[in-house]
């Protein structure tokens, strides 16, 4: 019998490869990301000894952190692959939607709207995501392989039932399929993966000294251009890491010393708070925040 | 191996995945005991308790730890399988939390279609509910091999072991009637409080048996397959052959046979790595051999694949309007889709169980093993509306 991390292996590897039979066109939505990169690392070996067959799709808020760009670029280049980079601002402006306002002005709700124009422009009928089902209370709803009508739209009262994991990509023109093979995987699933694999992660993963503001609850911001200081405002050097890397609008860091996987590994094991509670601003606007975005096109 | 190299050698455990799912009627509590599960090992946050607490009004609403969708929490129902995971040393667990009203049958029936181990519980204020009598019926059908039932609401009854054993005798009794198969356990609960789930407690002292938790966490999950080796063609790359291991293992330089033809599998890769053999679940990927028509949905076996036309299924028909009865409909069981004429009996609704003929439109492969241990699942997708519209599983190859 397989082991447990093995066991979810396999299950991505051959949803991966199902992405790929049964649809057109289908893209990877990298984010920069340890679940997106992982992913990439999965799509490797799903195909192997052949290259990936598929695009990237990095949905760019303007609002990345530069570590996380430098690392998706070195990771392209490595690899051959092809990126499409669809930018929010590029979109909102097309679209004459108003830009994020506020104190942190995230665009993350924004994302939909780009990502569907770039779904249209490029004529992907399926996108592969890392999204987690122990993530978020909605994403625990989510099909492996979700269905999204004309508009974009998840309709979560009316998935297609996937007895066995059989999946069904039929999809008429101009619907979707988001797909997510790490659905069954943990936050420590993947750390522990990254370890087994020896997966390369961004710098931001992992323990450094960084100038943060402090807001009230005690949330750490990493001090960025994008976020609008107030004289109130205490800027603090911590050593912190990321659990999570969105937006630096909407991503907070966690105080942490764990340098390296193994550390960051025992640390997970011990820690009290959900990855998204301890990181998102977004997720603490609403208990059916996530549900909200998703429904209408987000990831 | 030489001895350094032994002395060396990191002893790595490995984790057990176990899934898990929890079935019974509307109001039995369900998520509630999954949520019970999750705060009592541990396995939860403290912003996630902290949020349930703020909505249960100051005592943890349990069951909205699962109830993810904003229409489950303010009808106070399942709608949807829920997923939530969580660890002990030995083992990983996944739990499903699978809806328990009538109308969302079919949600159920995928949720528990992958599990190791069924909990079922019974309210033991109200007994033995006709829905629950439909999940048993289900069990049996999908072929799950442990069951627990969980009498729950203890604390409504005031823990008497009279009711708990009369429970019991009427679980058994109904067992009986639809011949169940799989091994069963029975443990008077209360998830609301915590008794038996995963401390014994103090409120029922004639209970000294296994908690929920206990026997989750011990019972074995041995995979039963055939010896036979079987692999199904996911697709063709440029020169590569990419394959899933259906049963058995399957090793490089294996004659696999196929109708009257045969190939000697050359070397491959196990998920992305050269190997010496691959087992069920995993994917293989090999180069093209020449002079053999490979395809999508071809099975190859190391004993015997046959063609057939003419199948026989237990069925689970999951679209909302009443089918005809016979319907032009896609078949798949993982990879290709065939097309498939399907004969229902009269009066199938959402939801029902019934057993029915299919005849498909070309041959599909079949290995007897497989279908001998009940493994050979398929859906069904209406062409019409690209909708799952029913899943079961093959039982007699016609012709």
């Amino acid at each position: 019998m397989l082991d447990a991390l093995s066991f979810l292996e396999a299950q991505a590897i051959s949803i991966i490869r199902e992405a790929y039979f049964q649809c057109k066109n289908p893209s990877i939505l990298f984010s920069g990301g340890k679940d997106s990169i992982c992913m990439v690392h999965l799509v490797r070996k799903a195909f192997f000894p052949e290259a990936i067959p598929f695009e990237l799709l990095h949905v760019d808020t303007g609002h990345n952190f530069p570590e996380t760009l430098a690392f998706r670029d070195r990771l392209v280049a490595q690899l051959h692959l092809t990126l499409n980079v669809q930018s929010v601002v590029d979109t909102l402006a097309k679209n004459k939607i108003p830009d994020a306002t506020g104190k942190f002005p995230s665009r993350n709700a924004l994302q939909s709207v780009a990502l569907l124009e770039a779904i249209a422009t490029h004529g992907y009928d399926a996108c592969l995501g890392g999204g987690r089902r122990d993530e978020e209370k909605a994403r625990a709803k989510e099909r492996l392989f979700s269905f999204r009508d004309l508009q974009g739209n998840w309709n979560p009262l009316g998935q297609r039932p996937e007895p066995w994991n059989l999946l069904n990509g039929h999809i008429f023109s101009g619907e979707n399929i988001r797909i997510f093979p790490l659905s069954n995987w943990t936050e420590l699933d993947v750390w522990e993966y990254i370890r087994r694999e020896n997966i390369e992660l961004p710098s931001l993963y992992f323990s450094h000294s960084r100038l943060c503001l402090q807001l009230p609850d005690g949330a750490l911001m990493a001090f960025n251009p994008y976020i609008q200081l107030d004289s109130s405002d205490t800027l603090v050097e911590k050593k912190v890491r990321f659990r999570t890397i969105g937006d630096m609008t909407c991503t907070a860091a966690i105080e942490s010393t764990a340098a390296n996987v193994d550390q960051v590994i025992e640390e997970l094991k011990t820690c009290m708070v959900s990855e998204r509670g301890a990181t998102r601003l977004d997720d603490r606007i609403s208990d059916a925040g996530m549900e909200d975005r998703k429904i209408k096109g987000y990831f | 191996m030489q001895e350094w190299k032994t002395e060396k050698l990191k002893v790595i455990f490995k984790m057990e995945l176990v899934r898990i799912f929890t079935a019974g009627n509307v109001d039995d509590g369900k998520s509630t005991l999954i949520g019970r599960l999750l705060l009592d090992s541990n396995a939860l946050s403290t912003d996630v308790i902290r949020q349930v607490t703020e909505q249960g009004g100051g005592a943890p609403n349990l069951a909205f730890l699962t109830d993810g969708l904003r229409a489950e929490r303010s009808m106070g129902i399942t709608i949807d399988v829920a997923y939530a995971f969580f660890r002990t040393d030995r083992r990983q667990f996944i739990l499903v939390d699978t809806p328990g009203h009538e109308e969302y049958t079919r949600n159920m029936f995928a949720g528990a279609s992958v599990c190791d181990i069924a909990i079922v519980l019974m309210d033991a204020h109200r007994g033995m509910a006709k829905q629950t009598k439909k999940h048993i019926e289900i069990l049996v059908s999908l072929g799950i091999k442990k069951v627990i039932f969980a009498i729950n609401k203890m604390d409504l009854v005031g823990y008497q072991e009279t009711v708990f054993l009369s429970h019991c005798e009427q679980i058994k009794a109904y067992l009986n009637t639809v011949s169940a198969e799989f091994s069963s356990w029975f443990v008077p609960v209360s998830a609301l409080t915590g008794a038996s789930v995963v401390f014994i407690g103090e409120s029922m002292p004639w209970y000294q048996g296994e908690t929920v938790f206990s026997l989750v966490n011990g019972l074995s999950i041995e995979a039963e397959g055939s010896s036979e080796g079987v692999i199904e063609i996911q697709g063709i790359g440029n020169q590569t052959v990419y394959a899933k291991v259906l049963s058995g293992v399957i090793r490089p330089q294996a004659t696999l046979y196929r109708y009257e033809e045969s190939v000697q599998l050359p070397s491959f890769f196990r998920l992305g790595l050269p190997a010496s053999e691959a087992e069920e679940g995993t994917s293989i990927a090999f180069s093209l051999p020449e002079n053999l028509c490979i395809q999508r949905g071809q099975r190859w076996s190391t004993e015997k694949i046959f063609p057939t036309q003419a199948l026989r299924a237990s069925l689970c028909w999951m679209a909302a309007d009443e089918p005809g009865p016979t319907l032009a409909l896609w078949l798949s069981r993982g990879t290709a889709f065939h097309p498939v004429i399907l004969h229902l009996p009269s009066g199938i609704k959402l939801n029902a169980l019934s057993e029915v003929d299919l005849e498909l439109q070309e041959p599909m492969d079949m290995a007897l093993s497989i279908m001998e241990n009940r493994k050979e699942h398929f859906i069904l997708v209406d062409p019409r509306s690209n909708q799952t519209v029913g899943a079961g599983t093959l039982i007699n190859a016609l012709g």
